[in-house]
């Protein structure tokens, strides 16, 4: 094989016969060359172009040696290359499907999860607001209230504090007054507990005593 | 492909065969050929700029306008995602009031019919509108009629069933899986207190498009801060309008509104309550009201009423008992008031604590204007203290008279009143102080203890507070701080104190109110272990026709008298049953103001008081 034909081989023939026609700039090679599609061929003779087409590709190694020049080849016959090429164009595609058929498919798979995780959060945020409203009424004062004096508890009297270092009591803390008689039955009717604390406040209101000077009496 | 296109495009035969007519065969193969794969390739190139173009045109130009039309196309209408509203809390952040999520539960009536219930054999249970009225009712305890109603309703595909249901009831609703029961999302506001600081927080309802506007009280006062900003959601939806599960969705996140911190002491709150209605129901009373202010910073630890309402349950008050009687109902104070003379005087020179009174029963004016005691008494010797000690009138009138009118008024004005406090609620009543010219003959005594001129119990309350506070009068305040949403906090800002009167007169004041309390009418109130100052109060009130019909009982006072923490305010308006304030407002002070002092670890009083001497 020649290096013209070497050429032809790797990079394709009508790309190689079009660069040696052109590359043979003169009229006489013009005239020599076996391109009948060179356009430069038509214009020197165009009767002629048709007759000498087929020669080359009839007698493709007459004149190996005496022509060095480039000439068009047909291309290569590929058939046994194209086929890997084919495959492998097949596989990448079926490999790209795949994947995107796996990444859809884990995308959908994540959609469920969020979905069922939203869900769990959504009946976790609902329980716990059930719990903090229930909790909220049941701390309220008036329940803590209504729920001590079922338990047959009663307010505190007069406090006394310790100061320190020294240990000095300040203040003069009196015992709580005796819880009503039966906290069980307290407990199990609020409006027991109710009354018994009713009663205790009784106690400050009898202490009044008269009042002296202290209104306007118009006339 | 490019290859078999222009083995196509090439005509096969003519230049090998040679056996068609020669001219053509020779000169045309050369000239076709390119020129078809020219104009081949200028076709696909303008299509290709066509396409090119209208793809620009699309994507480019067009696209927010297409992609609208689009997305209009595929998803449904924009529904409101309302935002939950602040909470309001007390000093101690604990809830007073919150917002909890509800559903209302609505109905499609025109697919109800497809419902089907099978147990666990898939033998059907429950079928048809029948089935469906049976369980929805069972479940949400309605009456069937009512539920049958709701899903036969002609004419519409939007029927509701009930409203307000929790979440967790709708969760078992929605498993019962009835076609074209769906609910709709919304806040309800809760009071978790029920009627705790009620007449204060207020109440919501719908106004300007909102269905949680605060109406009243705290909730309205606060409306902006505690108001959210509404979001907005729109779901691909499909033929039937049902929401696409997993479908496109656009959601605009709902921003919370703002929590409101008040400066209340709920469990104060609570005990002044709960004594304010026993109170009212012992003495029979129209109204009582317990008012505690934390000397110093004005901040009003407790505004508790009788009768209270219960704002989860506003609509069945009546409407006179929404607002806060404590701010909007004024009255004439009575003896509490005669602490402002005693301090005109003292301030003005005309007299000190130790001025020697003679004191009559009876008392005429140089206008011939008489006054007397409430008590008959003989002709008494008393010092000024002794004057404020026993609450004597004519005593208050004999040293008021030294000072002018204008004084009287001025310092009036400077204790508070006739002006707003500038609490945050609505409908404050600013209470009615005449210009010192409008005064009649009688007035211009009667002002010296506190008739003839009217305030509201929060004005009367801030009195003993500026005293307390070594003469400073500080405007009481209800909101301590607003927190956003994401938890920055805003402190409410503190107004400046005007000072009234010296800090000297304030302690000879407080000394005075002391006596009152230890040695004069004051003595229900005194309180185990402390040291109170205070001044009992019994008006005559005023009725609608202009005359007088009832008292006003009151006790103001303070403790411990030598560090003043807390001022309680009582009043106690109309009483049936007894009516001086020493007899019906005091033992509630006491009350109230030995668990403020347990309940705030205030130390007991160890020095022991050295007190004027009432008599000379």
């Amino acid at each position: 094989m020649s290096a013209a034909r070497a050429a032809a081989a790797t990079t394709g023939g009508r790309l190689v016969g079009r660069s040696g026609v052109r590359g043979a700039a003169g009229p006489g090679a013009l005239a020599r060359t076996a391109s009948g599609r060179a356009p430069a061929a038509r214009a020197v003779r165009p009767g002629a172009a048709a007759s000498r087409s087929a020669a080359p590709s009839r007698r493709p190694e007459q004149r190996p040696a005496a022509e060095p020049r480039v000439r068009l080849l047909p291309p290569p016959p590929s058939s046994r290359r194209r086929l890997p090429f084919g495959v492998l164009c097949g596989v990448l595609v079926l490999a790209s499907l795949l994947a995107v058929l796996s990444l859809n498919i884990s995308l959908s798979h994540g959609a469920y999860h969020l979905h069922e995780v939203q869900a769990r959060q959504q009946a976790a945020a609902e329980q716990r607001q059930a719990l903090t409203e229930t909790l909220e009424r049941t701390s309220s004062p008036e329940e803590l209230g209504r729920r001590a004096a079922g338990l047959g508890m009663v307010p505190a009297g007069a406090a006394g504090f310790v100061t320190l270092p020294d240990g000095t009591v300040v203040g003069e803390p009196v015992p709580a007054p005796e819880p009503p008689p039966a906290p069980e039955e307290a407990a199990t009717d609020p409006a027991d507990g109710q009354a018994a604390q009713d009663a205790d406040e009784q106690v400050t209101d009898e202490q009044v005593t008269d009042e002296q000077a202290d209104e306007e009496a118009q006339p | 492909m490019a290859r078999d296109t222009r083995s196509r495009s090439t005509p096969p035969g003519p230049s090998r065969s040679g056996t068609s007519s020669g001219s053509r065969a020779v000169a045309r193969p050369l000239v076709r050929p390119e020129r078809r794969a020219r104009l081949l390739l200028a076709a696909v190139l303008a299509l290709l700029v066509v396409f090119a173009g209208r793809l620009v045109q699309v994507q480019a130009v067009d696209a927010s306008a297409v992609a609208d039309r689009a997305l209009a196309d595929r998803m449904g209408l924009t529904t409101l995602v309302p935002a939950p509203r602040g909470e309001i809390l007390d000093a101690g952040g604990q809830v007073l009031a919150t917002s909890v999520e509800r559903r209302d539960v609505v109905a499609d009536p025109t697919i109800v019919d497809g419902y089907v219930r099978e147990d666990d054999d898939d033998v059907v249970v429950a079928q048809g509108v029948d089935g469906a009225v049976t369980d929805l009712s069972a479940l949400l305890g309605l009456e069937p009629d009512a539920v049958r109603a709701a899903l036969t309703r002609e004419g519409t595909r939007w029927s509701m069933v009930t409203r307000g249901i929790t979440p967790e009831l709708w969760d078992r609703v929605a498993a019962l899986g009835v076609p074209g029961i769906t609910s709709e999302r919304r806040w309800s506001r809760e009071y978790p207190g029920g009627r705790l600081a009620g007449n204060l927080l207020g109440y919501t309802g719908y106004a300007d498009g909102h269905d949680d506007a605060g109406l009243g009280g705290v909730e309205a006062v606060m409306d902006e801060e505690l108001r959210g900003v509404d979001g907005s959601q729109r779901v691909e939806r499909g033929r039937m309008g049902q929401a696409i599960p997993m479908g496109e969705s656009e959601l605009v996140e709902p921003v919370p509104g703002g929590d409101v911190r008040l400066t209340i002491d709920r469990d104060l709150q609570w005990t002044a309550q709960e004594r304010a209605t026993t109170a009212r129901e012992e003495a029979g009373a129209e109204w009582v009201a317990v008012v505690a202010l934390e000397v110093g910073t004005g901040h009003v630890l407790a505004l508790a009423e009788s009768p209270s309402v219960d704002p989860n349950d506003f609509a069945a008050a009546r409407p006179e008992e929404l607002g806060s009687r404590a701010v909007s109902d004024i009255f004439e104070p009575g003896s509490t008031s005669k602490v402002i003379t005693a301090a005109a005087a003292l301030e003005e020179g005309v007299v000190d604590p130790l001025t020697p009174f003679v004191v009559p029963y009876r008392w005429e004016a140089s206008n011939g204007q008489s006054f007397r005691d409430s008590h008959y008494h003989d002709v008494e010797h008393l010092t000024f203290a002794g004057v404020l000690g026993t609450s004597s009138n004519t005593g208050t009138v004999m040293a008021g008279e030294l000072l002018s009118r204008e004084q009287r008024h001025d310092y009036m004005e400077r204790f508070g009143f006739g002006q707003s406090t500038g609490i945050e609620l609505p409908g404050e009543a600013r209470g009615i102080l005449a210009q010192p010219e409008a005064w009649d003959g009688r007035q211009q005594f009667t002002v010296l203890f506190g008739q003839g001129v009217s305030v509201n119990a929060l004005q009367a309350a801030e009195v003993f507070a500026t005293v307390a506070n070594d003469g400073v009068r500080v405007p009481p305040r209800l909101v301590a701080a607003t927190v956003d949403a994401d938890g920055t906090e805003h402190p409410a800002p503190q107004a400046p104190g005007v000072r009234a009167v010296s800090a000297e007169t304030a302690q000879q004041v407080s000394t005075m109110l002391e006596g009152a309390v230890a040695e004069g009418t004051g003595g229900n109130a005194a309180v185990e272990g402390y040291r109170v100052a205070g001044k009992t109060g019994t008006a005559e009130a005023p009725d609608d026709r202009g005359g007088y019909s009832g008292y006003t009982s009151s006790f103001i006072g303070y403790a411990p008298a030598e560090d003043p923490e807390v001022v309680v305010a009582v009043i106690v308006q109309r009483p049936t049953n007894g009516y001086f304030g020493g007899q019906v407002a005091a033992p509630v002070f006491q009350d109230v103001m030995s668990y403020a002092m347990t309940s705030r670890g205030v130390t007991p009083s160890t020095e022991p008081a050295r007190l004027y001497p009432q008599e000379w």
